[in-house]
């Protein structure tokens, strides 16, 4: 008999269940309840493959979807724009007087005209003027024509270049110091205003008169001292050491006239020549920052997010990775060790 | 009341208990009976099965497999219990009574040499022929009632039958 006639006879004799079971089974059947799923038994039917490769780029597009509506609706994070709009306005508004100088630095509106707001120095008074510009140009060659001719203004109205700083790549920056005569300063302002945009304009003036006067008296007092000592020293009856004594008065006195006169003469130069700080600069310079706008927020607080979720992930599977391979290697186990179990009791049976 | 048996067409999705347990009794009946050899158990044990399947039936989801390989897998765990306690009695009740004698013509309309040929195979070699060659389940299907690989079903099945067409044949040679 071959195995072929062996599976016909076995198809064969199909065996059939008894009429009392049917009876019994088709009883018990009719009780039974509507089938009912749970919302749970689609998942419950999915392979570990198939359930990967659903929930994996499900939870991916939920964290970014997550991270993106965060990033839109709430753009002002702890890392966003503020901190650089607040930067900006510093940059914008540097070396902020003190209050008694104040109302002679008044801060101007980007690209508004210098001329009609810049203060000018008083005719007559010796005083110290200082002038701060920070100008936009369009681009690194017009910066380059720009810095060339804020060095011929200078000139040209009598001043001096101290230090010119040019720096160019993609961007570029020049800063210069630059000494104009104080008649000229009022001017040299308004021609260097003509190179390009006013970011930010800063005007100092302190008065040095006081400081000129001051030391005009001690010179006045000091010549008359030296006159009145040199009338003693000449006279024929003097007794020699008190002729000596008077001698070293007069010389001090000297001394201290010739001090007196070299700080007088350095207040008045620094009262007859203005500094003017000049700043050239491209559009896209990173000395001004520019304001990120709103998408940017947006874009830099969602990756912020997904930077954290990514950290909340990867932290999770370092903690539970190793459990879960345990859990799983133990389930192996256990099905293993029942199945032969099973295995071995049917071969036994 | 007479049941008839239907043919084995694919259960709707929407089957209800009553239709499953008409359509895969006669199955579930004649796998339980080559497992255990024994007409009267495997009259216990399909009653028992189906009691179990109503039990589970509102968790039965047919994506995962139709009714027959389900209710055989419940069919599967139900004889296996049964053969756990009896092994336990057997061992129990040995040492002071010998074992029962078991059924020699178990199913009806097999010729002798192959009764006795089966009953010298182990159940879980009756098993596989049963599954495969008496219901005519496919490869996949006896893999998912038996748990293991549908390969490991075709191994099984070709030892068994070898085995099977040996015993009948050495059982013609006496």
């Amino acid at each position: 008999m071959t195995s072929a006639d062996l599976i016909a006879e076995l198809q064969a004799a199909r065996p059939t269940a008894d009429t009392g079971l049917r009876e019994r089974v088709l009883e018990l059947a009719v009780s039974a309840p509507p089938r009912r799923p749970s919302p749970f038994a689609r998942l419950s039917g999915l392979s570990l493959r198939r359930f990967a490769l659903v929930a994996v780029p499900a939870t991916a597009v939920v964290l970014i979807a997550l991270a993106g509506g965060i990033g839109l609706l709430d753009p002002a994070g702890p890392n966003s724009s503020t901190a650089s709009r607040e930067s900006l306005e510093f940059n914008q508004a540097t070396a902020a007087p003190p209050a008694a100088q104040r109302a002679l630095a008044p801060q101007l509106k980007a690209g508004t005209a210098a001329d009609a707001t810049t203060p000018a120095p008083t005719t007559g008074r010796a005083q110290r003027y200082s002038a701060d510009l920070t100008l936009s140009v369009k681009d690194v060659d017009e910066l380059s024509d720009a810095t060339q001719q804020a060095l011929r203004i200078t000139r040209d109205l009598g001043g001096y270049v101290v230090s010119v700083s040019y720096a160019t790549s993609d961007t570029g920056a020049s800063t210069m110091t630059l000494k104009v005569p104080t008649a000229n300063v009022q001017q040299a302002i308004v021609r260097l205003t003509g190179l390009g945009t006013i970011v930010s304009q800063h005007v100092q003036i302190d008065d040095l008169q006081g400081q000129v006067d001051e030391l005009t008296k001690q010179e006045t007092v000091l010549l008359e001292r030296i006159a009145k000592l040199s009338a003693r020293i000449a006279a024929p009856d003097i007794d020699p050491e008190v002729k000596a004594t008077l001698v070293a008065r007069r010389d001090a006195a000297r001394a201290q006239l010739a001090q007196v006169r070299s700080t007088k003469a350095q207040v008045n130069a620094e009262a007859r020549y203005a500094t003017i700080q000049l700043t050239l600069q491209t559009k896209q310079s990173s000395v001004v920052p520019t304001t990120p706008s709103r998408w940017d927020d947006a874009v830099d607080r969602a990756v912020g997010i997904l930077a954290v979720e990514a950290i909340v992930v990867l932290t999770l599977l370092v903690i539970l990775g190793p459990l879960a391979l345990v859990a799983v290697a133990v389930w192996l186990t256990r099905r293993g060790l029942r199945r032969r179990r099973d295995d071995e009791l049917l071969a036994a049976s | 009341m007479t049941l008839t048996r239907p043919a084995a067409a694919p259960v709707r999705q929407q089957t209800t208990f009553a239709e499953a347990a008409e359509r895969h009794l006669d199955d579930v009946f004649g796998y339980l009976l080559y497992l255990t050899r024994d007409r009267s158990l495997a009259d216990d044990l399909s009653g028992s099965t189906f009691e179990k399947a109503l039990r589970a039936w509102p968790r039965f989801d047919p994506l995962r497999g139709s009714a027959r390989t389900w209710l055989l897998g419940i069919a599967r765990t139900t004889a296996l219990d049964w053969f756990r306690s009896e092994s336990r009695r057997r061992r129990r009740e040995e040492a002071v009574a010998p074992p029962e004698a078991e059924e020699a013509d178990f199913v009806e309309g097999l010729s002798p040499a192959l009764q006795s040929a089966l009953a010298e195979l182990s159940a879980g070699e009756r098993e596989v022929i049963v599954l495969r060659v008496v219901i005519e389940l496919d490869g996949e299907q006896t893999a998912r009632v038996l748990g293991i690989s549908p390969t490991a079903v075709s191994t099984r099945l070709s030892r068994a039958l070898a085995k099977l067409e040996e015993k009948v044949r050495d059982d013609d040679l006496r």
